[in-house]
């Protein structure tokens, strides 16, 4: 009797976004191959944690996304590569978590298309414009010197303190 | 209204901090720049702030007297009625406990801009009863899903199922009648149409009635008496206290169900023999209906068992304790002196099976109709079936009549009992 819940699966459309994005993130790597492998892995636990609807997977792939782009920073990926790395890394997670809590609450029999479309252009954008803030500070100020990332440090501190507050 | 974190981005600001200070170490500018997208998301996530949607909400219902099992289309509209966009809302219609969707969903998940529409249906299959609309669940988000905000937004509507009394085969009744001409056989010899006795002549008896064979043979006039037939005062007594709603399998109807199904179709069988009828459930608030006939008595016999809380198909979560013994002492009460009890009651605790009895030793004969709710597959549900067995044993020893009502229709059942009863 009564509203059987929600059909607890992630709707199609955030898996495809979530999956493609973070594919681009691990070919963005490609040039280092640990790094890459790394992203791959995530891809593949963010594409399982999704379809098998586990929590517990989808958290492992925000961790093993992470440490793609970090390892591939690392150890030498150029600039763009892993500033577009992060933020396809950060855009994917963010719509596969996105998909998964929908499907928890709202469920995939129900309509959610617009909602899900909604929040990955938001998240693309703020990403976006972040990226090419950074970026385009880091060419103007005809990048790779060490000061220039301390400065850049500081000014992601200044702001992580602005955004903690 | 709740508003509370998500948490959702626990950890990111551990990753940035990590990948700017291993960019530092290692001079790598590409991890600041990566850090720093981060800090875009967390001045975003910090920024940001659900909103408190002012929605206008509509929701129609496109039946006005469906019939049971009828599907019956649901619409809700929804329009942002504030002046922001709502970047993450999601809706849940609250659909009522007796009512099955049976297609599409009640819950949406959208964004709607100022002034926006967006419009959701559903199915449910219409159940007899009254079924309120009153909630729908309203969860708006931040655009980085950050904070959410919950609330319930009222709006009510109703769809009302009133399906109409079907007809069973006659349930025998027991000898109790009233002094109105009717259709239950009695031990009075009188006028009637079967044989009962041969008595004297008296003065003033109809000249018709004289067995003038026996008076030819014997010499003597006598007197044929026929069995009287008068009608019965009845009341059907529908036990839906919450235990009743007990049923064999988790999808099957409940015992309550059947009971109500039951009680319908033998308050018309008796109310069409001519006798008089009243109705009641066994609950912590019951609405008498007192015995009685006619048209009007019916109509409102049907809409009592179908709309009634007493007689409604899930439990009520309001209701309050049933005390049976009160409940049997207020009874008492009530009850016309002649009347005859009719208790539907799947029998799954002793109480009622004392008050049946009770009943029954104040006077007012009783037959239990009981929809069997057991189960055989697991020892535990072994035992609960040995004992309502045993229940409904010392029912039958007490003088009761007990109508044992499986699987099978209610008049198989009623033809059944009613050679052992």
């Amino acid at each position: 009797m009564t509203d059987p819940g929600p059909i607890r699966r992630s709707p199609p459309l955030s898996i495809g976004l979530a999956v493609g994005t973070g594919g681009l993130a691990t070919v963005a790597l490609a040039s280092v191959p640990v790094a890459a492998g790394i992203g791959a892995v995530g891809v593949a636990l963010l594409a399982a944690g999704l379809f098998g609807h586990s929590r517990r997977l989808l958290e492992l792939s925000a961790l093993a996304l992470g440490a793609g782009v970090v390892s591939g920073g690392a150890l030498g990926a150029t600039v763009p590569a892993t500033a577009f790395a992060a933020l396809c890394a950060i855009v994917a997670w963010d719509v596969a978590d996105h998909g998964f809590e929908l499907g928890a609450q709202i469920g995939r029999n129900a309509e959610t298309r617009r909602n899900e479309l909604t929040h990955a252009g938001g998240s693309l954008v703020v990403g976006a414009l972040t990226a090419a803030v950074a970026y385009g500070t880091f060419v103007g100020m005809a990048g790779g010197q060490p000061i220039t990332a301390l400065v850049f440090l500081l000014c992601g501190a200044v702001a992580l303190v602005l955004a903690l507050s | 209204m709740r508003r509370f974190e998500t948490n959702r981005w626990a950890g990111l600001v551990g990753v940035v901090l990590l990948s700017a200070g291993i960019g530092v170490v290692l001079r790598e500018p590409g991890l600041v720049v990566a850090a720093t997208v981060g800090v875009g998301y967390l001045t975003a996530i910090a920024v940001g702030s659900a909103p408190i949607a002012s929605l206008s909400i509509d929701r129609r219902i496109d039946a006005d007297d469906p019939d049971p099992g009828d599907p019956v289309g649901v619409t809700v509209a929804v329009t942002n009625d504030g002046e922001s966009t709502l970047y993450d809302l999601r809706l849940v219609d609250g659909v009522p406990p007796g009512l099955e969707v049976c297609d599409g969903s009640p819950r949406c998940g959208t964004a709607l801009s100022p002034g926006d529409t967006v419009r959701f249906s559903y199915t449910v299959r219409a159940a007899r009863g009254r079924h309120e609309w009153t909630d729908v669940d309203v969860v708006t988000r931040d655009p980085t899903g950050a904070e959410e905000l919950k609330r319930a937004v009222e709006v009510e509507s109703t769809l009302r199922c009133v399906p109409p009394l079907g007809r069973t085969t006659d349930l025998p009744l027991r000898g109790l009648t009233s002094r109105y001409t009717g259709r239950v056989p009695t031990d009075v010899g009188g006028a009637g149409a079967e044989f009962y006795a041969l008595r004297e002549y008296r003065h003033g008896d109809p000249l018709r009635r004289v067995d003038w064979n026996r008076t030819a043979r014997t010499g003597e006039l006598t007197t044929l008496q026929l069995r009287e037939e008068r009608a019965a005062t009845v009341v059907l007594v529908v036990d839906s206290r919450e235990s009743a709603y007990v049923a064999a399998e988790p999808d099957a109807e409940n015992a309550v169900e059947r009971s109500v199904d039951a009680a319908g179709r033998t308050f018309l069988a008796l109310l069409e023999n001519g006798d008089r009828v009243g109705l009641v459930g066994l609950c912590s608030d019951p609405r008498w209906l007192p015995p009685g006939a006619g048209a009007d008595h019916r109509a409102r016999a049907r809409e009592l068992l179908a709309t009634d809380p007493a007689f409604a198909p899930t439990p009520i979560e309001t209701a309050g304790r049933v005390y049976v013994n009160g409940w049997v002492r207020r009874a008492r009460k009530r009850l016309p002196a002649d009347a005859q009890l009719i208790l539907f009651s799947p029998l799954c605790d002793d109480t009622i099976a004392r008050a049946a009895r009770r009943l029954d030793a104040h006077g007012h004969l009783v037959t239990v109709v009981s929809p069997d709710p057991t189960a055989r597959d697991t020892p535990g549900r072994e035992m609960a079936w040995i004992e309502r067995r045993l229940r409904l044993g010392r029912l039958r020893s007490a003088g009761i009549r007990v109508v044992d009502w499986g699987d099978e229709p209610l008049a198989v059942a009623v033809s059944r009992g009613s050679g052992s009863g």
